[in-house]
């Protein structure tokens, strides 16, 4: 069962009419977006054949690549462990941490938002300072409460009139 | 489509239409014949596959593909009222059962009539402002909007209005429908908003299954109009009787 039944979520939300009103708008201008993009690529289709085909060999050889990618970093010297769970992954990581120190910068990465990363680290004492790579990385800032979701859709439910952006 | 006088072509009936709406294939042996095409309808056919591919059944789904592929393979065009069946077959088989020949042949109703038969205006009539609904796969895959629209273009008497939800996915999306009802509903609500403020007659479109989607909302509203059609009945009104 997922920490966001989405089934549920989206039942909820889908009474809110403005909030339905702004997906819609943020779907149209994507799309419109992608558009711009395809009519600007000439072998747009012959890119898009050749990576639906490599995504569907890397799905029917999952298990193969993956063994590959962790032979290739062991070779490498890396260490590599498998989590099985989420609470797996969080408690394997979190006790790399401790073992460097407790002030961590962390990059941003929906993995670790999805597994509840950040959580775990700060449960354990870490203090931790996670990079924005881009301006859209900030709605988690803006809207800290929202849960691991993607990180600019936390900023979709507000409209605009209620940030004051000031010029740096 | 082979220059000789008895064109053949092997129809492909969706599992959509045969279930629900077996009047569609109807129709569309009625407009191929009033063409002059000799339609064959191989007994043995079912489901594309395009459900179990969706979901992840490969397998299950390459079963099908196989059979579609052995039961379709003596013919040089395969037809079917259903861009999205169309495209499951041209576009998504690749990854079933390699480059079979069978793909290639697999052609939606708009683009036999249009680019194969050269035949725009089949003499067809209906009397109505209608929005026309082309199904993302028809649209977007394989391209056929503009055929759809040239052959609804010459059918006397009907008037084809555009909304601003015309683009707009219906919300169906096949098992989409099935595992996410009420983001699929809300998306059908908002398609259908726009040609209510119109005020249309017919709602017109490449796919059953979209038109189910939609009908059902509408019916479940009282609504009679507009009142949901296929491409393959607007076009086959070129028939006496039809």
């Amino acid at each position: 069962m997922s920490r966001w039944p989405i089934r549920q979520v989206s039942r909820d939300k889908l009474g809110d009419r403005a909030l339905s009103d702004k997906v819609h708008k943020a779907t149209l201008h994507t799309m419109a977006g992608r558009a711009g993009l395809v009519a600007s690529e000439p072998h747009w289709e012959q890119l898009r054949t050749r990576a639906r085909e490599a995504r569907v060999r890397a799905l029917d050889d999952h298990d193969g690549l993956l063994a590959r990618f962790c032979d290739k970093l062991e070779a490498r010297g890396v260490g590599v462990t498998v989590a099985k769970t989420p609470a797996q992954a969080c408690e394997h990581i979190t006790r790399l941490v401790l073992d460097v120190g407790i002030r961590v910068t962390k990059s941003k990465s929906m993995t670790s938002e999805t597994v509840g990363l950040n959580a775990a680290l700060q449960r354990a004492g870490v203090v931790l300072l996670e990079s924005r790579a881009t301006l859209k990385d900030i709605g988690p800032n803006l809207c800290p409460n929202l849960g691991p979701l993607h990180a600019r859709m936390p900023l979709l439910p507000f409209s605009l009139t209620l940030f004051s952006i000031s010029e740096p | 489509l082979p220059e000789d006088t008895a064109v053949q072509v092997g129809l492909f009936v969706p599992c959509f239409v045969d279930l629900f709406y077996p009047e569609v294939a109807i129709a569309t042996v009625r407009v191929l014949e009033h063409l002059g095409v000799h339609v064959d309808y191989p007994e043995d056919q079912t489901c594309c596959g395009q459900p179990q591919f969706n979901t992840g059944r490969r397998d299950d789904a390459r079963a099908l593909a196989l059979r579609f592929c052995r039961v379709f393979d003596r013919f040089d065009t395969i037809a079917t009222p259903s861009g999205s069946c169309a495209s499951m077959v041209r576009h998504h088989y690749g990854a079933l059962v390699g480059d079979h020949p069978v793909r290639a042949r697999v052609f939606e109703l708009s683009e036999v009539l249009a680019r194969h038969l050269g035949a725009t205006n089949l003499g067809a009539k209906l009397e109505g402002r209608a929005v026309l609904h082309v199904g993302c796969h028809a649209e977007h895959e394989l391209h056929v909007g503009s055929d759809t629209r040239t052959l609804l273009d010459h059918v006397q008497g009907l008037s084809i209005v555009q909304v601003r939800s015309s683009a707009w996915c219906c919300g169906f999306g096949g098992t989409f429908s099935v595992k996410f009802p009420e983001i699929s509903t809300a998306m059908g609500r908002r398609k259908l908003e726009p040609m209510l403020d119109q005020d249309v007659d017919f709602l017109i479109s490449t796919d059953s299954s979209c038109l189910m989607h939609l009908a059902g909302m509408l019916s479940r509203e009282g609504r009679t109009r507009p009142r949901p059609v296929h491409v393959a009945e607007v076009l086959a009104t070129c028939v006496e009787g039809a």
